[in-house]
């Protein structure tokens, strides 16, 4: 208990920050305070061992948002397919509301490691060695989420572009 | 291309991170903590206006809730007073009733005989009184003067008295048939 006043004062710094994030990667305000508070309830009896707790916050985060479908599968029953759902967000939530709907649209639609590590890279300004000690992968593997989520990305927005100008 | 691609996701993640706000530390909720202090900054003042009040107004209260218990009977109430009772006595309700007494202390003013001098006048006052119907001070009185004939109240004691006219006055009559 002697960890409690470092991490209230690391929460208080870098709740919101970590909360942005999490949305940024989820799309759900309330996911994204869920995946927030999971991670550091579950840090906060080892806090007082942790060096640099930033980095593992951050990496705790992307772990949690990327086996947070494996566990909710298991842990809740999927009455409709992630096509339809993603198709209920796009009604729920009109195009008109954000600065770049159509792109934020299409990023939505990117796998979770490709988002994440556009997020990272384009939101947190990280390289690609920060990127792969989060995602806990080799550099060269973010390298080839990122260019390929670029690509989905380009191709939708051709795509799109395509069939307005018809 | 890849260039403008990467500066629309930067903008887009920028605006769209800055637009979330965080429920428990966001700047919304530090704009709201002064409203909830006004809101005690004025409770505050009423609640100790309201204690003052009520200290002032507390002796007072507490005499009138000691007055009111003084007319309540020991038996009504299962509490004992501190301040000691009037005796119960069945008088009491009798007192507040000062209109009864004053046929009583009216009494002696009918013991002026007027039976005891029958002059023509007092008996044409009792006549008069006999044929109104209307409550007076005089059968009131009457109990006490029984034995008088105008105690009977009744319209032939009113005949009494004309009867005796005839009397008083059969001597210039008798003196016109002789």
């Amino acid at each position: 208990m002697t960890s409690a006043e470092p991490f209230d004062r690391y929460v208080a710094e870098h709740q919101a920050g970590l909360v942005r994030y999490a949305y940024l990667l989820c799309h759900s305000y309330a996911l994204g305070e869920d995946l927030v508070q999971e991670v550091l309830i579950r840090l906060y009896p080892r806090w007082a061992a942790l060096a640099e707790p930033h980095p593992y916050v951050m990496r705790s985060i992307t772990n949690e948002y990327l086996s947070w479908r494996r566990r909710w599968s298991t842990r809740h029953i999927q009455v409709v397919r992630d096509d339809v759902l993603h198709l209920r967000a796009a009604v729920l939530e009109p195009p008109g509301d954000g600065p770049d709907p159509e792109l934020w649209s299409h990023l939505l639609l990117l796998p979770r490691q490709q988002r994440a590590a556009v997020v990272l890279r384009y939101y947190e300004g990280y390289g690609d060695a920060e990127i792969a000690v989060l995602l806990s992968c080799k550099p060269a593997t973010v390298r080839g989420h990122i260019s390929r989520g670029l690509a989905t990305l380009r191709t939708a927005l051709t795509a799109a572009e395509g069939e307005e100008q018809r | 291309m890849t260039d403008d691609l990467e500066r629309r996701l930067q903008s887009l993640l920028a605006d769209t991170a800055a637009a979330v706000e965080p429920a428990l530390s966001g700047p919304a909720l530090r704009e709201a903590r002064p409203a909830r202090r006004r809101v005690v900054r004025v409770a505050a003042p009423l609640l100790a206006a309201a204690a003052v009040l009520a200290l002032a107004l507390a002796p007072q209260l507490l005499d009138g809730r000691h007055a009111g218990t003084h007319p309540q009977q020991p038996g009504t109430s299962g509490k004992v007073s501190p301040l000691p009772l009037p005796p119960a006595s069945p008088t009491t309700p009798e007192v507040p009733v000062p209109s009864r007494s004053a046929p009583t202390l009216a009494a002696p003013t009918p013991t002026a005989p007027t039976p005891s001098t029958p002059t023509p006048s007092t008996q044409a006052v009792s006549t008069s009184g006999a044929s109104t119907p209307g409550v007076s001070v005089a059968p009131t009185l009457a109990p006490s003067h029984a034995p008088t004939p105008t105690s009977a109240g009744t319209p032939a004691s009113a005949s009494v008295g004309p009867a005796r006219l005839p009397t008083t006055t059969s001597s210039p009559a008798a003196t016109q048939s002789r």
